[in-house]
């Protein structure tokens, strides 16, 4: 069964438009919420009250902004899905798996601005409830290893399993590389265990590794993509030609 | 005449096994930074774990590899294999999750848990993360025991070579565990 593609123009369109959410997204968390990297996991009650109580303004315009971008993901994944649905025949599972593991996933990106949000909208009630904001916000964003599985291996199976496929966007390194990138966001799930050091939510290895490698995993699928969209412009113009 | 130099399985595979030892490598230094910072705690901790069960688990990891070997070298050399050196290997991969988790209940009904130290925390870490390597690398052998069976071809080869080279990591890899917490778990160890 041949699936109808997306036209290069609006998939080109659908990821600059996350890539450009994103971006915000990034700024937003970094310059406004001011939680990059998180506080240690060691502050009181009455020191996370009082970070809020002091930003609470700029904590509130990020959430504002991150309200609007937060869930970014999405029409990249919406592009990835329209090339994944090629490479299979009959109804396209890995395709349904990858997409519907995507659309999970940006929901725990969209929550922690909202939870942090929430703790800067009352800075002035009891400490230890805006603490209890705090900690769900921080630790949805570093412990949240649940969709992400369901969205990676289908595209390094549909990545390595396709060789030689003419419509396989993705290099096979790349599969490789999305194998490796489930495997390091797995150690996130730590974040619940220690308060100091690299497994603690403001860690080496559960918050600076897996959000760079998600930073460099977004970044390759930009370069994979956009190559893989022109082919597929180039190879629809060649076909228009032959048919006059 | 010589055959071609070429690198086992294929170029995109060592994206994954470079990453995964670069991970591993900061695992070990971020170990040997907090022994160095706590070496009581570290020394005496590591005295608790089981040698015995360790010791066994670094056997069978390394039979397992030689299966494996000998299995890929079947594949390579186009012979028509049955996958029973994959499935050896399998049942290798088994008994050390088995091992494992005897070791780790163990260490749970003496209330021993990462929450106890730092050394713990690292243990049942670094270790469980290798665990689940164990067990993807079991699912890449579990593949091969019925890719072995197919007619010889360059992508029978490929795949062999390239879970081939994921266990014979994850082999490595528990080698640098073991060395680690069980021999050289304090500064008196």
């Amino acid at each position: 069964m041949e699936y109808p593609t997306i036209s290069a123009r609006a998939q080109r369109f659908m990821l600059w438009w996350g890539y450009a959410m994103m971006i915000m997204f990034g700024l937003s968390y970094w310059l406004l919420i001011r939680l990059l990297p998180l506080n240690p996991a060691t502050d009181t009650a009455a020191q996370v009250a009082a970070f809020y109580q002091a930003n609470s303004l700029p904590i509130r315009i990020g959430a504002v902004l991150c309200s609007w971008c937060a869930a970014f993901a999405i029409p990249i994944y919406v592009v990835l899905v329209a090339h994944c649905v090629r490479l299979e025949k009959g109804i396209p599972v890995w395709s349904i798996l990858q997409f519907g593991g995507g659309m999970m996933m940006t929901i725990f990106l969209v929550l922690p601005p909202l939870f942090w949000g929430v703790a800067a909208f009352s800075p002035g009630r009891p400490a230890e409830i805006t603490l209890l904001m705090h900690e769900l916000g921080n630790l949805t964003l570093v412990t949240t290893d649940q969709f992400f599985i369901f969205n990676m291996v289908p595209i390094a199976y549909l990545a390595l399993s396709r060789r030689g496929h003419a419509l396989n966007p993705f290099p096979r390194w790349y599969g490789y590389y999305v194998i490796w990138t489930a495997l390091m966001f797995e150690v996130g799930a730590f974040g619940f265990l220690p308060r100091t050091g690299p497994f603690a939510w403001n860690g080496l290895l559960v918050y600076w590794i897996p959000f760079s490698i998600f930073g460099i995993w977004m970044t390759l699928t930009m370069l994979v993509m956009l190559p893989a969209i022109k082919r597929q412009e180039m190879a629809e113009a060649a076909e228009a030609k032959r048919h006059g | 005449m010589a055959e071609p130099r070429r690198i086992p399985g294929e170029a995109g595979i060592w994206v994954l096994i470079g990453g995964e030892m670069l991970v591993f490598s900061l695992f070990f230094l971020i170990f040997a930074y907090y022994r160095s910072q706590q070496p009581e705690v570290f020394s005496q901790s590591h005295l608790m774990l089981d040698r015995g069960i360790g010791l066994a688990n670094t056997l069978v990891l390394l039979t397992s590899s030689l299966f494996v070997a000998l299995g890929v070298r079947r594949v390579r050399e186009g012979q028509p294999g049955d996958g029973t050196f994959f499935r050896a290997g399998l049942a290798c991969g088994a008994i050390f999750a088995a091992l494992k988790a005897a070791e780790y209940t163990a260490k749970f009904s003496h209330g021993i848990t990462p929450l106890t130290n730092d050394f713990f925390m690292y243990y049942f870490a670094f270790t469980g993360i290798h665990l689940v390597h164990v067990l993807i690398g079991s699912g890449g052998l579990a593949y091969l025991s019925f890719v072995a069976s197919r007619e010889p071809s360059p992508s029978r080869t490929m795949l062999a070579e390239c879970a081939g080279l994921f266990w014979h990591l994850v082999d490595l890899l528990w080698i640098m565990l073991f060395a680690l917490f069980y021999l050289a778990g304090g500064s008196h160890g």
